[in-house]
């Protein structure tokens, strides 16, 4: 489970890629400090009290590190990240340009033919109806609508699907994958990811990205990001099929499915939207299925048990 | 005093300790807290609150630079190299502190 580190965090006003990947450093060490303890007999609680407190005051730890990356474009680590950024963002504004290039060129193709005539017939060729015709087409100011956006980011091969709930205590969610195969659970070791967050109404993104290689997902939640891979090959699967399940309900201290990826062996062909079908049913209709489950922990005091 | 020599002494000398711990080969900072701890016999126990905004200022001064590497079941690290810029402020800072512990055994033991 992820430190809280949100005092660090607070301290370290920097572009939100960069703070995380301090922020993973961190808590990477903590970690290890943590498993020495804990190797040495000390229970879980107060192993990772130990390795907080030898952090020493992680406020005047987030203004040092402040300082030093102050005005600083960051490390080899920082710059891959900020370039992995980049580049998707450039491909969104290249999509723009293209699509604002592709509507110029039929506003100029439109604006040439100056000769307004009658509407021609509904019998008319498509050469009769674009004869001596003007067609409009306006560069609209406002923002993108969400199915422009949702349509951008399905060109990049990504699906977003976002939470809110609220939880009047301070909290972690802690985000796990679990693989079926042919209707039996995969081992798939530890591999979960935690995430802290204050009372309140909270807001949450899950990126999910399958590809050939592997199913691959991340959270995004206020600007922070955290990531995570999972190396899973999907290359085997096709008629993937993909869906958050309805009426998540967040439960104290129980994994709960928040999202399906599901796929079938090549010639099988089953293709479905299931939403609203049981977990068992989906892992019994699939050759593969991974779901990411949600686990809500609430954050206690340090020191209290 | 060359700049690089400058660099590496604005950053005390933590800065050359860990630069020789990673003339060795690259490691993250726990380890290098570690490797100090145990190569000086406990003289060296650096604080990570202390380490840290070191680390960082030394890559940002050019003289390491980093790279993630994956865990299987564990966080990633963050481990640090070397970089050739780093070598060589090593190198002339090694020499310049030789010199002035060679010059300052010669003094004391001229007053024995």
């Amino acid at each position: 489970m992820r430190p809280d580190l949100s005092r660090l965090r607070r301290r370290l006003r920097l572009p939100f890629w960069h703070r995380e990947d301090i922020e993973a450093e961190i808590a990477s060490h903590v970690q290890d400090v943590e498993n020495e303890t804990r190797a040495q007999g000390t229970d879980d609680a107060e192993a990772r009290r130990a390795a907080l407190e030898r952090l020493g005051d992680l406020n005047s730890l987030g203004d040092s590190l402040q300082a030093v990356h102050h005005g600083w474009i960051g490390g080899a680590t920082v710059q891959r990240r900020f370039a992995r950024i980049l580049f998707v963002a450039a491909l969104v504004v290249l999509a723009g340009i293209g699509l604002i290039a592709t509507v110029g060129k039929v506003s100029d193709v439109a604006r040439s033919r100056r000769e307004v005539g009658p509407p021609p017939s509904a019998s008319a060729t498509s050469e009769e109806w674009l004869a001596g015709h003007e067609f409009t087409a306006v560069n609209p100011s406002e923002p993108l609508a969400a199915d422009e956006l949702k349509a951008a980011f399905s060109e990049l091969g990504l699906t977003i699907e976002r939470f809110t709930y609220e939880v009047p205590f301070a909290h972690q969610l802690h985000f796990t994958v679990q693989i079926f195969v042919d209707g039996k659970a995969k081992d798939m070791g530890e591999g979960g990811t935690g995430m802290s967050f204050n009372p309140g109404k909270q807001r949450l993104m899950l990126i999910v990205h399958p590809d050939d290689e592997a199913f691959r997902y991340g959270f995004a939640h206020e600007g922070s990001r955290v990531t995570s891979a999972h190396g899973f090959p999907m290359r085997d699967y096709t008629n993937g099929t993909q869906g958050t399940l309805r009426n998540v309900r967040l439960v104290g201290g129980k994994k709960v499915a928040i999202y399906v990826l599901a796929a079938n062996r090549p010639k099988r062909g089953i293709r479905g939207e299931f939403s609203d079908r049981s977990l068992e049913e989906i892992v019994s209709m699939y050759d593969m299925v991974a779901v990411i489950f949600a686990e809500l922990q609430r954050i206690k005091e340090i020191g209290q048990r | 005093m060359t700049d690089d020599s400058k660099t590496l002494a604005s950053t005390s000398n933590i800065a050359m300790l860990v630069l020789s711990l990673l003339t060795d080969e690259p490691m993250y900072g726990y380890r290098i807290i570690k490797e100090l701890d145990a190569r000086s016999h406990n003289h060296f126990q650096l604080k990570e609150g202390s380490l840290y905004p070191i680390l960082h200022q030394m890559e940002k001064d050019g003289l390491v630079t980093t790279r993630w590497r994956r865990q299987s079941g564990k966080p990633d690290r963050r481990y640090y190299y070397i970089t050739r810029r780093g070598s060589k402020a090593f190198a002339q800072a090694r020499g310049e502190f030789e010199a002035h512990v060679k010059a300052m055994r010669l003094v004391m033991e001229c007053g024995m």
